[in-house]
């Protein structure tokens, strides 16, 4: 029987959601990547059209596989398959986009039935360099969707940042419910 | 709408009067009685500055004499007085003690068994990464939060942290506006499943991560 559980990392296409993955996995990620195309060849050399992978390995042999989602509206699809049985999400934004807070709601939408069901956390990114929209002009962004969640600035290269992230994002999900171990 | 009671001070420093003034007037904004600091002979309450050299056994006895109720503020109890308040005022324990002075008319009278009010705070926003790198235990109390209102005492009992690294943090949150503040008489639920540690699939994942 399979015992893995997951976690689900999605954002905008550039965001860092390999390197946030790679922060926290006790493998080499796993990236499905082709060349990219357009504006997003300028951002960036390659973008992840399928997904990432990732895993971390517990000390009795249950595996959490982390999973990044591609960062396109397109591939909503996906979206939908991966959100299956995932035990929580990390949204990662990028201050240096034109208009992150539409990316806010875009993600918070999509993604509406898992964060209602089990649990998310936001993780801001560039926000040295990009200071605006703050923090706060994100959360009153969330309450349009009538939702409270953790948001907190990042650093996806930093594994500080994302360890805590992760385990901001523990936290809320223990406030509501610790899954059963098979 | 809210009971009007008024409170004198004895001996109590101006600044601190000043600052008593705005916790009374956010414990009446968060659903308790109305009190009004008042200089006249007769009052529902008066604080007495035990720390001051001025308060001796008699300002005891004058103040028991104008008013229903003594309450001592400072560093230690002064003779029998049953409702203290520490220094430095928080608003927890001033509206704890003011819910526990005797209605209109009444002299203050032992009520054993008699229920203090609850405070709960509610999370409205996550506080900076950097307060909570500064300690693994507040990400938890804020993690606790988010199923819903609690008081200290039962997030304490619930996270095994103890009872005053919660109440700082709450406070400190409380100044910055991150958690809203409700006075209830009537006990709030314990939120949440369970009042340990968590012990199971995120304890382990997060011994694996390398956190507390």
């Amino acid at each position: 029987m399979d015992r893995s559980r997951k976690f689900l990392f999605t954002g905008p296409p550039g965001v860092g959601k390999t390197t946030a993955i790679a922060a926290i996995s006790d493998i080499e990620p796993v990236s499905t990547e082709m060349a990219a195309s357009g504006e997003l060849a300028e951002r960036k050399e390659t973008t992840t059209t399928a997904l990432d992978f990732g895993e971390i390995r517990l000390a009795d042999g249950e595996i959490i596989r982390l999973y990044g989602t591609p960062g396109q509206q397109r591939f909503e699809y996906m979206w939908r398959l991966l959100m299956d049985g995932a035990m929580g999400l990390i949204i990662l934004l990028d201050n240096s986009r034109p208009e992150p807070l539409a990316d806010l709601d875009m993600y918070v939408e999509n993604f509406s039935d898992l964060i209602r069901s089990s649990g998310a956390a936001i993780g801001v990114t560039r926000t040295d360099d990009y200071p605006e929209p703050d923090i706060s002009t994100y959360y009153q962004g969330l309450s349009q969707h009538d939702l409270m969640l953790p948001i907190l600035d990042c650093d996806v290269r930093s594994s500080a940042d994302m360890q805590l992230l992760m385990d901001v994002l523990i936290s809320t999900l223990e406030s509501i419910e610790e899954p059963d171990t098979a | 709408m809210a009971s009007r009671r008024t409170l004198k001070l004895v001996n109590v420093p101006r600044r601190e009067q000043m600052e008593l003034e705005l916790l009374l007037s956010l414990v009446e904004s968060r659903g308790g009685s109305h009190w009004q600091i008042v200089t006249a002979d007769a009052a529902d309450a008066v604080v007495v500055d035990t720390d001051q050299e001025s308060t001796d056994d008699q300002a005891l006895e004058q103040a028991r004499a104008t008013a229903a109720c003594v309450i001592t503020l400072g560093s230690h109890r002064y003779g029998d007085e049953e409702l203290h308040l520490q220094r430095p005022v928080r608003m927890e324990a001033l509206a704890a003690v003011l819910h526990s002075v005797p209605a209109a008319g009444v002299r203050d009278t032992h009520q054993p068994g008699r229920s203090a009010p609850h405070v709960a705070y509610r999370i409205l926003r996550w506080p900076p990464r950097e307060l909570l790198q500064a300690d693994w235990r507040y990400t938890r109390i804020c993690g606790a939060l988010m199923s819903g209102p609690q008081t200290p005492e039962a997030l304490s009992a619930r996270l095994v942290i103890d009872p005053q690294t919660v109440r700082d943090l709450l406070a400190n949150l409380e100044t910055q506006g991150l958690v809203k503040v409700k006075v209830t008489t009537t006990a709030i639920p314990t939120q949440g499943g369970h009042a340990r540690r968590s012990s199971g699939l995120f304890s382990r994942l997060r011994e694996r991560l390398g956190l507390h």
